[in-house]
């Protein structure tokens, strides 16, 4: 809720889109850290250099968690756990701009809270089965076959709030979501590939429905979490603590 | 007749089909740095997803693009670190039923349907929308000041678009 800075959140609209493959390839998405830097090179090319520090997740005390029940929770920028934490922090060099043009309207320390909000948390949440928040937005998504799947992400404003912040959060969403958006495209590219992928249609070198998927990533180095199995920021402990979750509801 | 006569009539409807042609015809030929250059300094490139707003920068769009971000987004095209534009769609596209809403010596606003068939890895698809063009007379002939493409089907759930409508 700290997203609002102290308005009432709210939604400012949202970027439907299909992709051809299964649901559970986007379920994986949300708290898997290491894509980033491969799939999103070019969205992270585009960004400020200061941007893409910040998106440069590896060794930066990141972690994931199994929080149960097929839930779990990325922690990207540990720093940006709590949004009112540490507010006295510089300004980062993008939203200067937008900070200048709170000023005028708004005292010193509510700016700092505003302009942290726009930037979003420092964490993504998934929800099993199917509900996701990812920095600045909601994701739903809703499998329409076997090997089709409607994805909805969600932009958060603040309701009432400044309008040069909330136009900040409509930029940043248009930027890397939706189907002309920087980051989604690549996504959906890779996941309409791991669905051909798992018909092997590779030509003999792999994928069928024979073939092994791994998820032991980061294994053996998970400690235990506050409410479960905790990783490195690159594990993929949120793949098991989902499919782990599946597994055990389809064989109720 | 004297070029200073030319400047003070009305802009044509031939003078803007030929160059919303124009601007077609960079689009699918991947001239994107020729593309760029036929923009004012403040114009915006935008695809709504709300088919009637007008308010366009206090609205959720697909794209709402200035300078910078046409910039970015040739940029992703041509760098081949984009996977779903590398290799980018080959696109064809058609415009036709032309119609000027206003003209004047300085500015046109021109409406037309455009028409577009995508063709990447096997697949085959197909965008169908209006355009509405902001054009603007300069010495050095026109340029788009706005361009709004609405999808007919802006409302629903696309796949993913990794090229320039």
């Amino acid at each position: 809720m700290k997203q609002g800075a102290g308005y009432p959140v709210t939604t400012l609209g949202e970027h439907k889109f299909r992709f051809p493959g299964n649901w559970k390839i986007q379920l994986e998405n949300t708290t898997d850290a290491y894509h980033f830097p491969l799939v999103h090179k070019s969205f992270i090319k585009a960004v400020d250099t200061e941007t893409g520090e910040m998106l440069d997740m590896m060794n930066k005390g990141g972690f994931v968690e199994d929080l149960g029940h097929g839930h779990s929770v990325m922690v990207m920028m540990p720093e940006l756990i709590d949004l009112d934490d540490n507010l006295d922090a510089p300004i980062p060099e993008r939203f200067q701009a937008l900070a200048a043009e709170l000023s005028q309207a708004h005292p010193p320390d509510q700016v700092r809270r505003i302009v942290r909000a726009v930037g979003g948390t420092g964490f993504n949440l998934n929800l099993f089965p199917n509900l996701a928040c990812s920095m600045a937005f909601f994701r739903v998504l809703q499998p329409l076959s076997v090997e089709e799947t409607e994805i909805r992400h969600i932009a958060i404003g603040m309701q009432g709030g400044p309008p040069a912040a909330n136009r900040a959060r409509l930029r940043m969403h248009e930027f890397f979501q939706g189907p002309m958006g920087f980051g989604s495209p690549d996504d959906a590219e890779v996941w309409d590939r791991v669905q051909r992928g798992a018909h092997g249609e590779g030509g003999g070198e792999g994928g069928g429905p024979e073939a092994w998927i791994m998820l032991n990533r980061g294994l053996a180095s998970e400690t235990p979490g506050s409410e479960g199995p905790r990783g490195h920021v690159s594990a993929e402990t949120g793949m098991r603590a989902a499919y782990r979750q599946w597994q055990a509801m389809m064989d109720a | 007749m004297p070029d200073t006569a030319v400047l003070a009539t009305p802009i044509t409807l031939q003078d803007a089909m030929e160059f919303t042609w124009l601007e077609a015809d960079l689009l699918d030929s991947a001239a994107y740095t020729e593309w760029l250059a036929l923009w004012t300094a403040d114009a915006r490139y935008v695809v709504p997803i709300d088919p009637a707003t007008t308010d366009f920068e206090n609205t959720l769009n697909y794209a709402y693009d200035d300078a910078s971000m046409r910039q970015k987004r040739v940029d992703r095209l041509v760098s081949g670190q984009s996977v779903s534009a590398s290799p980018v769609a080959r696109t064809v596209r058609l415009l036709s039923r032309f119609r000027l809403l206003q003209s004047d010596a300085r500015t046109c606003h021109l409406r037309c349907a455009q028409t577009l068939t995508e063709f990447r890895r096997g697949r085959e698809r197909s965008y169908t929308g209006d355009i509405t063009y902001h054009l603007v007379r300069t010495p050095t002939g026109l340029l788009i000041d706005q361009k709004v493409v609405r999808l007919i089907n802006a409302t629903e759930s696309l796949m993913g678009i990794g090229y320039i409508l």
